[in-house]
């Protein structure tokens, strides 16, 4: 199987989580065939290539238990740079996934941004009374016409991820200065 | 930020100049088709260019002859006024004929005059017609103050809709006397319109993107780098022809909207080149101002 370099990440994150032996490269080396720290042009990132910087962050450090050590002073602050700028186009985009995640990346790299507290309020607004935070697929209009379980199911299907990273940025990180 | 190559320009003077719009209601296009001629030429001078300018303002000359016969019995043109005033600037700075388009200025200047505060939606206008000399340059009684989207907390301007950014940077236009007067401003602000300017690329909306990059400018703050990726991104969008934009995308969400479509060049690329090229002007060529230069002769 052809892994990218943060999913290879992912694998050895689980694997020494769980102490299983393995043969895989070791974090500085792929960290340093990640996208992580690299220059690229944010507007051409699609999702999947901003979930591969937040993700790689994720690994790295351990959700932000260890600090990051595999960057050179460069990538770390391209790194941290890009991270501040996502997080702002993301709250402007509405997608409170990214949101999320990247208020989490900020985390493991222990930056903060112009935007971090602003990604902090606009997660807390969008956050229904109930608790749940609706994901970027979700479509209110979806849900017209449709019975208490299969709407139940409907909103548990899209918005469980991100009212998970919602909770993930609750337990994980500081609340800035408002 | 380094200046962009010299072809670019010449490419997208080498498009504008192919199109020709029909002399009856084609008096916004020739205009539009001028102005971006001229940002062109002032920026990349060219003999051909030159050339389509010359031939565009013996059109115009001849359209603004006909203003008040084609209109019915007003001055009102059917198109952007700031359009028809930055085309008379650029006329008269060519020794060429401006017509009736001086009576429906000289009228405006007046109904200007007498407002005790000039709306801030015509503050442009009032602008143009200064540099223009139909008003003195102490008729400028408008508003400096800053839209309250943009002074209040950041997290309001990232997550106002898209019209309401819209609005906010005509605001921080007429504030800034479209870049003639940098107020200060939290540094974040001019950062916080970068960064949906970014987004609105990666949604392909140039026409906010490159309203916002402008706004940026004339708050005279810019986080370099970021800049560098809108005009880049921008860059990338000139097609073969010299032409800005990819006009599928463009079409497709114009189709979603249910609006008339009767000539695609002159509805959606023509506005969308002009105003990119004038974005780029603005952004990479030190104290270039189009409401300060654009009384310049270039030819």
């Amino acid at each position: 199987v052809e892994r990218p370099p943060h999913r290879l990440l992912e694998l050895r994150w689980l694997l020494d989580s769980a102490d299983l032996a393995h043969r895989l490269p070791s974090y500085g080396v792929l960290c340093r065939a990640s996208n992580l720290g690299r220059q690229v042009n944010p507007i051409y990132l699609s999702d999947y290539d901003i979930y591969s910087i937040t993700h790689t962050l994720f690994y790295l450090t351990d959700f932000g238990r260890l600090p990051e050590t595999q960057l050179s002073s460069v990538r770390r602050r391209r790194a941290c740079e890009i991270v501040g700028k996502l997080l702002a186009m993301q709250i402007y985009r509405g997608n409170w996934d990214l949101v999320g995640e990247l208020l989490l990346s900020h985390h493991c790299l222990r930056a903060t941004s112009d935007f971090y507290a602003s990604g902090w309020q606009a997660l807390l607004a969008a956050q229904w009374p109930d608790g749940a935070v609706p994901g970027p697929n979700y479509r209110s209009q979806a849900t017209e016409g449709m019975n208490d379980t299969d709407r139940q199911s409907y909103v548990f299907k899209h918005c469980y991820h991100t009212t998970l990273v919602a909770a993930l940025v609750g337990a994980l990180c500081p609340m800035p200065d408002w | 930020v380094e200046r962009v190559s010299i072809p670019v320009w010449r490419k997208s003077a080498g498009w504008l100049s192919s199109i020709n719009p029909d002399d009856r209601d084609g008096l916004g296009e020739w205009l539009r088709i001028l102005l971006g001629l001229w940002i062109c030429q002032s920026v990349a001078p060219a003999a051909k260019t030159a050339q389509a300018m010359r031939h565009i303002m013996v059109r115009v000359e001849r359209q603004l002859d006909l203003l008040d016969t084609t209109v019915d019995r007003s001055y009102v043109p059917q198109f952007d006024v700031k359009l028809l005033l930055l085309g008379q600037g650029i006329l008269a700075a060519h020794n060429y004929r401006v017509g009736n388009a001086a009576l429906f200025a000289q009228r405006l200047a007046h109904a200007l005059l007498a407002l005790p505060i000039v709306p801030v939606r015509y503050v442009g206008e009032l602008l143009l017609l200064t540099r223009l000399g139909y008003l003195p340059t102490m008729a400028l009684r408008a508003s400096t103050a800053l839209p309250k989207l943009v002074t209040g907390p950041i997290v309001r301007l990232l997550t106002a809709p898209r019209e309401e950014v819209r609005k906010s940077c005509s605001a921080i236009a007429a504030a800034t006397r479209f870049g003639n007067a940098a107020p200060i401003v939290d540094r974040r602000i001019p950062t916080a319109l970068t960064a949906i300017a970014l987004q609105s690329l990666s949604d392909y909306d140039l026409d906010l993107a490159t309203i916002l990059l402008r706004s940026v400018k004339y708050l005279g703050m810019a986080e370099q780098r970021s800049v560098a990726f809108a005009v880049e991104f921008l860059l990338d969008q000139q097609r073969e022809d010299g032409g800005m934009g990819f006009l599928a995308i463009e079409l497709a969400r114009i189709a979603r909207n249910d609006e008339p479509l009767t000539d695609p060049t002159a509805q959606v690329l023509l506005p969308t080149t002009v105003s990119v090229l004038w974005t780029l002007k603005e952004i990479l060529i030190p104290d270039s101002n189009l409401y300060k230069d654009f009384t310049q002769p270039l030819l």
